[in-house]
């Protein structure tokens, strides 16, 4: 740790402390996260085990990098994760004001999509990805999904995880109504959800407890049958006696999204999550296809500058 | 992940040439033992046969970077629990406690073994998430036949 100085505390979880930090060797700002000394009874953490054997192995501008592992002779252990200035929720608060920075959410859905992509792509499913795991550069513009502690390695066929992963607004309804098995499909239902927010800085689906949610959720993406989503209705907390919600049409939710953004977070928001686009597909949608000059000119003014056309990705190797 | 394997392998070529006979037939004995013993606990703890394999891989990749002097039967042994008490980590969703692994001869304190685990992570620079062929088994059952992929998936995993 010599090579590290610590600096306040930025963040608190349920497994360590995450301080600002300094790399005194580069000056560069890093983030540590320090762990509590580990039980002897269980040994390391399974979360820890899995956190860092994931993130150890990804390479992707929109993912956030860690730098190093580091240990002493105390038992204390520390993860050196690359330090971003602030997450997607406090941007939205401090920059996104008026709804009038399309191409800035349409820039931001765009890496936040190619983040989920390349980690489905290395059979990982993040399960929790909420705009405060959204971790953005504001000078470089990069958007970097961060806080895989949730994350879980998936093979084939897909089994059973344990159930109640992802924070409540954000959560797939597959994992609300108790579906065993799940898939990469939830983390698109969250960034859907994510979608939702940037446009209205609201959440589209906010109940209170989880029944209110799901009840919230049918009541404008339809509720769900034998038809539309073969199975669901023996899941475990399929609702009984709910009333047969219609879909709403999103387009009056998001008056100010343009049509083609409204067929995306449709397809993201799809209930059957057999059906729900996948973040390849997402990436190839109409949405994010045409660039007109116009708004090109208007990207310079803002704060988030979209400056990079977005990166190819380099590696296909296939799970 | 072609390239991380080549480099994976050449590495433990490396050092497969530098052992001698001698230290290669305790080797392959102490290694054979320790295969036996995380069968054993994989079935009493009712892991799937995937954690064993995993561990094993584990196992093997630490003896490629690091060596145990001929005869530390005992370092083995606790090099085998802490890469069971890993590989579960990774794949089961119940985990024992580290307690709970039986060492037959030996008996290790919990903060032995953590010691180990951590032993083993630094080795293998945390990359635990390796692929074996059972992430592919299952799909290649259901491609080449339609009848009980059930039963011969247990066939092979055996």
């Amino acid at each position: 740790m010599e090579k590290y100085k610590l600096g306040k505390v930025i963040g608190i979880g349920a497994y360590g402390i995450v301080h600002r930090g300094l790399n005194l060797e580069t000056n560069q700002i890093v983030a540590i996260k320090r762990f509590y000394t580990f039980d002897c009874k269980n040994g390391v953490p399974y979360t820890t085990i899995q956190e860092i054997s994931m993130l150890i192995e990804m390479y992707h501008i929109n993912i956030v990098k860690l730098l190093d592992v580091i240990s002493n002779t105390k038992n204390e252990w520390y993860i050196i994760f690359e330090y971003l200035d602030l997450d997607l929720e406090k941007y939205m608060v401090t920059y996104l004001k008026d709804s009038m920075e399309k191409h800035t959410i349409k820039y931001i859905m765009h890496q936040i999509l190619s983040g989920v992509m390349y980690c489905h792509k290395h059979r990982i499913m993040h399960r929790d990805l909420t705009p405060d795991k959204l971790l953005i550069d504001l000078n470089a513009s990069v958007v970097k999904i961060a806080d895989f502690g949730m994350a879980r390695a998936f093979d084939f066929p897909l089994r059973a995880y344990s159930p109640e992963v992802v924070t409540t607004w954000y959560r797939a309804p597959e994992i609300l109504l108790g579906s065993p098995v799940y898939t990469t499909a939830v983390d698109v239902w969250s960034v859907g959800c994510i979608f939702a927010k940037m446009l209205t800085r609201q959440n589209l689906f906010a109940g209170a407890s989880k029944n209110e949610h799901l009840r919230k959720i049918f009541s404008i993406m339809g509720t769900p049958n034998e038809r539309t989503w073969p199975g669901v209705t023996s899941l475990p907390y399929y609702p009984a006696g709910l009333p047969e919600y219609y879909p709403e049409n999103l387009e009056e939710f998001f008056p100010d999204l343009e049509p083609a953004g409204v067929d995306l977070l449709s397809e993201m928001l799809c209930m059957n999550p057999a059906r729900r686009i996948s973040a390849h597909r997402a990436l190839q949608h109409a949405y994010f296809k045409k660039k007109k000059r116009k708004e090109k000119k208007e990207k310079k003014m803002m704060i988030l500058d979209p400056i990079e056309e977005e990166k190819e990705e380099e590696d296909d190797d296939d799970p | 992940l072609i390239h991380k394997e080549t480099t994976f392998e050449s590495n433990r070529c490396l050092s497969a040439n530098a052992c001698s006979t001698h230290n290669e037939n305790w080797f392959k004995c102490a290694r054979l033992s320790a295969i036996k013993w995380i069968l054993n606990t994989r079935a009493s703890f009712g892991f799937r046969f995937s954690t064993a394999i995993l561990s094993l891989t584990y196992f093997d990749r630490f003896l490629s970077r690091r060596s145990i002097d001929i005869g530390k039967h005992w370092a083995i042994r606790l090099l085998s629990v802490a890469c069971l008490s890993l590989a579960a980590k990774m794949e089961e969703l119940k985990v024992p406690s580290l307690s709970q692994y039986h060492i037959d001869s030996y008996s290790f304190e919990s903060n032995v073994i953590l010691r180990m685990e951590l032993l083993v992570l630094n080795t293998l620079e945390w990359k635990l998430d390796s692929i074996t062929p059972f992430a592919y088994l299952h799909y290649f059952i259901t491609k080449f036949c339609d009848s009980k992929p059930k039963e011969l998936v247990s066939g092979v995993t055996e």
